[in-house]
């Protein structure tokens, strides 16, 4: 049944939440970062490929004994809702550990444009300290008045912070360098993950 | 200049009730737009960029007259989101806030002190209180300094932090 699928609990979050961020990984890594038991960690990825949300390409071995390599896909029907699930949770851990994001993220949503926001950097990892800066990627067409609305929201921010801009299709352009591999790996996407989710898509 | 300021706002909670009650007589209190409070705070943030801009520029008087709309701003901000209500009278809207309870004692003080000083020295109000320009503003303006419009800076920063905290 589809309800099995969901990540109802914390360790089935972690489960998906550790493919999401993996590509490619095997069981056996699956259950070290996810902190969860074989059993579970085994019988969820199998969910998970039922309903296609997880791909899985075996490698290496014979036909009997081969290695799982595991991947979130994102060109399944389901994958949308579960990848905002993911992006929404992260989201709300970043607000939880830290509290003082919580209103800018909330007038970052407030601003009415299609553009997306992202957090990368050291927020984005979960890493940061009183010295850290908040680095922010804007992604998406921008114009002065939207541009003026981000600056202003920030005004107040306690710490040190950077904007990047860039239209999505130059963002995809330059996908595959290290600023942008390093976006994509860590990041917490503020405002718009819809429109995000066609960027890893296309991938 | 700030320091030498002795505030005038009622201080003690049955002054405060008694001021708030002649604000109420005079209709200072207009019911406000559901979510108004948004267009608001980020009014008030506009207006705090500005003022660091004039800060930057070492326009110590307009440094002032734009942290104080934007402590203005940031105060209706408050009092629309907590009670659907908002005051075009800023010392109308400080009793409210402290009458309300949503800003503490401390915060009250500053911004009383805010209220008192530069609603004379910029005639601030100047839309409601014409006879107070030529009287103050050309010739006290060049008294204010950059400690001055330090302080009010800082203030607006803290208060306006403050409000974003309450309502976003």
């Amino acid at each position: 049944m589809l309800i099995d699928v969901l990540p109802a609990t914390k360790a089935k979050m972690r489960i998906l939440n550790t493919i999401y961020n993996n590509r490619d990984i095997n069981i056996r890594n699956i259950i070290k970062l996810s902190k969860t038991s074989p059993n579970l960690a085994v019988d969820y990825v199998n969910k998970l490929e039922k309903y296609n949300i997880a791909k899985i390409k075996k490698i290496g071995g014979t036909k009997k004994n081969y290695v799982k390599a595991v991947s979130f896909n994102f060109k399944a029907p389901l994958s949308r809702f579960f990848y905002a699930i993911i992006e929404i949770s992260r989201k709300e851990e970043l607000i939880k550990k830290y509290a003082i994001l919580k209103p800018f993220i909330a007038q970052i949503e407030n601003i009415k444009s299609g553009i997306i926001v992202l957090i990368y950097g050291s927020y984005a990892r979960f890493a940061a300290d009183k010295e850290s800066d908040v680095d922010l990627w804007v992604v998406g067409n921008i114009n002065k008045t939207v541009k003026r609305d981000i600056e202003e929201i920030f005004v107040t921010l306690p710490v040190k912070y950077s904007i990047g801009i860039e239209t999505k299709k130059e963002f995809l352009k330059k996908i595959r360098d290290a600023i942008h591999q390093n976006i994509l790996r860590d990041k917490v996407i503020i405002k718009n993950e819809n429109a995000f989710f066609e960027i890893p898509a296309k991938l | 200049m700030l320091e030498k300021i002795k505030i005038r706002l009622p201080k003690k909670e049955k002054s405060i009730e008694k001021f708030f009650s002649s604000c109420e007589k005079r209709k200072k209190f207009v019911q406000d737009i559901e979510n108004y409070n948004e267009k608001r705070l980020k009014k008030s943030k506009h207006d705090l960029k500005a003022a660091i801009s004039e800060f930057k520029e070492e326009n110590w008087d307009w440094t002032v007259v734009k942290a104080y709309y934007a402590i203005h701003h940031a105060g209706n901000a408050l009092l629309s989101k907590e009670k659907l209500l908002f005051s075009k009278d800023h010392s109308c809207l400080v009793i409210a806030l402290a009458h309300y309870n949503l800003i503490d004692k401390q915060l009250f003080q500053k911004l009383s002190k805010i209220a008192e000083q530069f609603h004379n020295t910029l005639s601030i109000d100047i839309a409601f209180e014409l006879r107070k320009i030529g009287q103050y503003d050309v010739e006290r303006w060049e008294d204010i300094t950059k400690e001055d419009a330090e302080k009010v800076l800082e203030i607006a920063k803290e208060f306006i932090a403050y409000v974003e905290g309450r309502i976003c």
